[in-house]
């Protein structure tokens, strides 16, 4: 892509904004331009909380590719800590060369001179938070923080912490600051309550599922092959299932799939034979399978 | 360049932290940076730009929205300085939300509600006494015993068991190498280094507590609360959800430190206490609404019920297996096996002796702190 080369200064308006999400095949609601602004401007944290599959990672990819910053992630995990977050020193090989140095010059080495070898930044393995708070020749990243709900409290408080100075502390090295803060974009799914002091040092938004104009719109953008007839039936279907009381309702990302694989299996339209086969790239449940099967026009309900 | 939304804003987030959501004066003070960055003729853009910086959970849009609409009318954008008074709780109209807010308008206080006689206990109830209290059910106990049942309760809740987490900490018999530790016993020196090891921490297993509140089931629930409140003050992660006719969600209000606020609040929460009982639909809207938000550390469930459903058993059948099938137990407490000749026969019942794969009575003090003890220990047996 030869926009993400390009390095361009943070929109100065909630529509240029929009045009810059745009530009990357991303298309914001006003609401989502309007808090984005306001976050790049204010120098603040953008939590974003909703359903999988609603395009909340995206938005960093295209927030970065639009601005040609560099995007670095961090995928939370429960029990990720900060020695997989922050840095780690990689002991395995100071260890082995503590055990060189020792064999080699037996014990007229200092043991201090041997401690600023082994603590030096060569043996600093560098995680995502630590990458974004270095200078990067392309001016501040984006850190994408994801599905931070992934993660437990205490990492949360240690999060807390990063996000209110920008800076860290490696006692064998010094202190490492961000010259510029990074633009800190954090993701959560809602599968368990974050907490509300790290949401208050954020601007909130909540990524809903996009209305029936706008999921067409997406899909003209992110798979035009399917053609806008096709993506109109699509877009019907999966608005009506939304409203249905499934275990997981087929996200924007689940529409886009959809149509693509259609579209590979060279079809254009839908029929409920092709649907029946494909069901399985939009719903991932299979209770929601069989009771979304067993309503499709031509097929007969189990027992009937 | 008095800004009339500037003016405004202080009112609205006085009206939201009256409401119960929390508005730090941080957020206010980003809410009014954010206000100078926008259109204020955008009214839809202002009421974006506020929400995101002071409202950090959608449950609360809905609230907010309603506070914008009142404080920022839409016809007068050359209000100066006075900002349009808050109407009092009785005056709202009863759309949607009304409730909620209604709830949150000027109106006694919970501490002015709280029932006046604070039942002065004496202490003169001998050991005997409180062992005779322990054994008795519930359904039978005078008020004041109810009370000094809730006491014992409170002092002595069960404790979880615990899961393994993924973080570790040191232990000479840990399975894993603790390579940092090891590097620093080598820079002090020592040789041959014993290697340092480490193991998995522990932390309680979670709870989710789903209480049956109909009107088979009055004088067990309330004891069932008021053991969840104890757990929860004990720091154990656990979420409490009630049902009869629907389902609602008390975690939050059982967080108050004061018991009997705390029941004050459920009470206030739960709005179908000695309702008919519609078990099957209740934990369908429970798998669909919460189960991916609270099961996602495989805790114990608990369900404490009768099993006398009055719809038919195929959704509850349906709902049930599901429920069983993310949880790392499901525990079914049923105060009718009190009695020995019990027969889990009721259609409900015999769907519930199917799934659950442990069951106790939990009538009295007793049973329920012995449930807390069984607990304890791990179950093997399903795996």
């Amino acid at each position: 892509m030869q926009t993400s080369t390009r390095i361009s200064a943070a929109p100065a308006s909630i529509e240029e904004t929009e045009a810059l999400l745009r530009g990357q095949q991303y298309l914001a609601d006003r609401t989502l331009s309007v808090v984005l602004f306001l976050a790049l401007k204010l120098g603040r944290p953008l939590f974003l909380e909703g359903e999988a599959g609603t395009g909340k990672t995206e938005i960093a990819r295209a927030l970065a590719a639009g601005l040609g910053r560099d995007l670095i992630r961090l995928q939370c995990y429960e029990g990720l800590d900060a020695s997989a977050a922050l840095y780690e020193w990689n002991y395995l090989r100071q260890i082995l060369e503590l055990r060189v140095a020792e064999a080699a010059s037996g014990a007229d080495r200092s043991k201090s001179a041997l401690k600023d070898a082994i603590f030096s930044p060569e043996f600093l393995i560098k995680r995502p938070l630590l990458q974004a708070l270095e200078p990067h020749a392309k001016g501040p990243p984006v850190l994408l923080i994801d599905e931070i709900d992934r993660a437990d409290e205490p990492f949360e408080a240690f999060l807390l912490e990063i996000l209110a100075d920008y800076q860290v502390t490696i006692p064998e090295l010094g202190t490492v600051r961000a010259a510029e803060p990074p633009i800190v974009i954090l993701t959560s799914n809602r599968t368990r309550e974050v907490h509300d002091a790290l949401k208050r040092r954020c601007l909130y938004h909540w990524v809903g599922y996009p209305d029936a104009v706008r999921e067409l719109e997406i899909l003209a953008a992110r798979a035009p092959e399917a053609g806008s007839a096709l993506s109109l039936e699509i877009v019907r279907f999966v608005q009506g299932l939304r409203q249905r009381r499934l275990q997981k309702p087929p996200g924007v990302a689940e529409s886009i799939e959809w149509a693509r694989a259609i579209v590979a299996l060279g079809q254009h339209a839908l029929t409920p034979q092709l649907m029946q086969e494909t069901l399985g790239v939009l719903l991932k449940y299979e209770e929601d399978i069989a009771a979304v099967r067993a309503n499709l026009p031509g097929v007969t309900p189990p027992g009937a | 360049m008095t800004n009339p939304a500037l003016l405004t804003l202080p009112r609205l987030a006085q009206a939201l932290r009256d409401s119960g959501v929390k508005v730090g004066s941080g957020s206010v003070l980003v809410a009014s940076q954010a206000l100078a960055l926008i259109d204020l003729g955008r009214r839809a853009d202002v009421r974006d730009a506020l929400r995101a910086a002071l409202v950090s959970e959608p449950a609360d849009f809905e609230l907010f929205d309603t506070l914008f609409e009142l404080l920022f009318p839409a016809d007068a954008k050359t209000q100066t300085g006075s900002a349009p008074a808050l109407p009092r709780s009785e005056d709202l109209p009863p759309a949607p939300g009304g409730r909620r807010l209604a709830a949150a308008l000027p109106q006694p206080s919970v501490r002015q509600m709280r029932a006046p006689e604070l039942v002065e206990r004496d202490a003169s109830g001998s050991a005997s006494d409180s062992e005779v209290l322990s054994s008795k059910d519930f359904e039978q106990m005078s008020a004041a015993e109810l009370e000094s049942a809730r006491r014992l309760l409170a002092a002595a809740p069960p404790r979880s068991a615990q899961r393994r987490t993924r973080r570790f900490i040191a232990s000479p018999r840990g399975a894993q190498l603790d390579l940092r530790r090891t590097l620093r016993a080598m820079m002090r020196g020592l040789d041959p280094v014993p290697p340092a090891r480490r193991r998995a921490a522990l932390r309680p297993r979670d709870w989710v507590l789903l209480v049956d509140v109909s009107g088979s089931m009055a004088a067990y629930s309330r004891m069932a609360l008021h053991l969840a409140w104890a757990l929860a003050r004990r720091g154990g992660r656990i979420e409490v959800f009630t049902f009869a006719t629907h389902l609602t969600r008390l975690t939050r209000s059982l967080r108050a430190a004061d018991p009997d606020v705390a029941m004050q609040f459920a009470t206030r929460a739960v709005t179908d206490w000695d309702g008919g009982t519609r078990i099957g639909e209740c934990i369908a809207d429970f798998n669909h609404r919460w189960a991916r938000r609270v099961l996602t550390r495989a805790p114990w469930v608990i369900l404490l019920t009768d099993g006398l459903e009055r719809a038919g058993t195929e959704q509850l059948e349906t709902e049930v297996a599901r429920l069983a099938r993310q949880c790392r137990e499901l525990i079914w407490i049923n105060p009718l096996r009190r009695s020995p000749v019990y027969q889990p026969l009721a259609a409900g019942a015999a769907v519930l002796d199917r799934h659950a794969s442990r069951q106790y009575s939990a009538h009295s003090v007793d049973s329920l702190l012995a449930l807390g003890r069984l607990v304890e220990t791990p179950a093997r047996a399903r795996d």
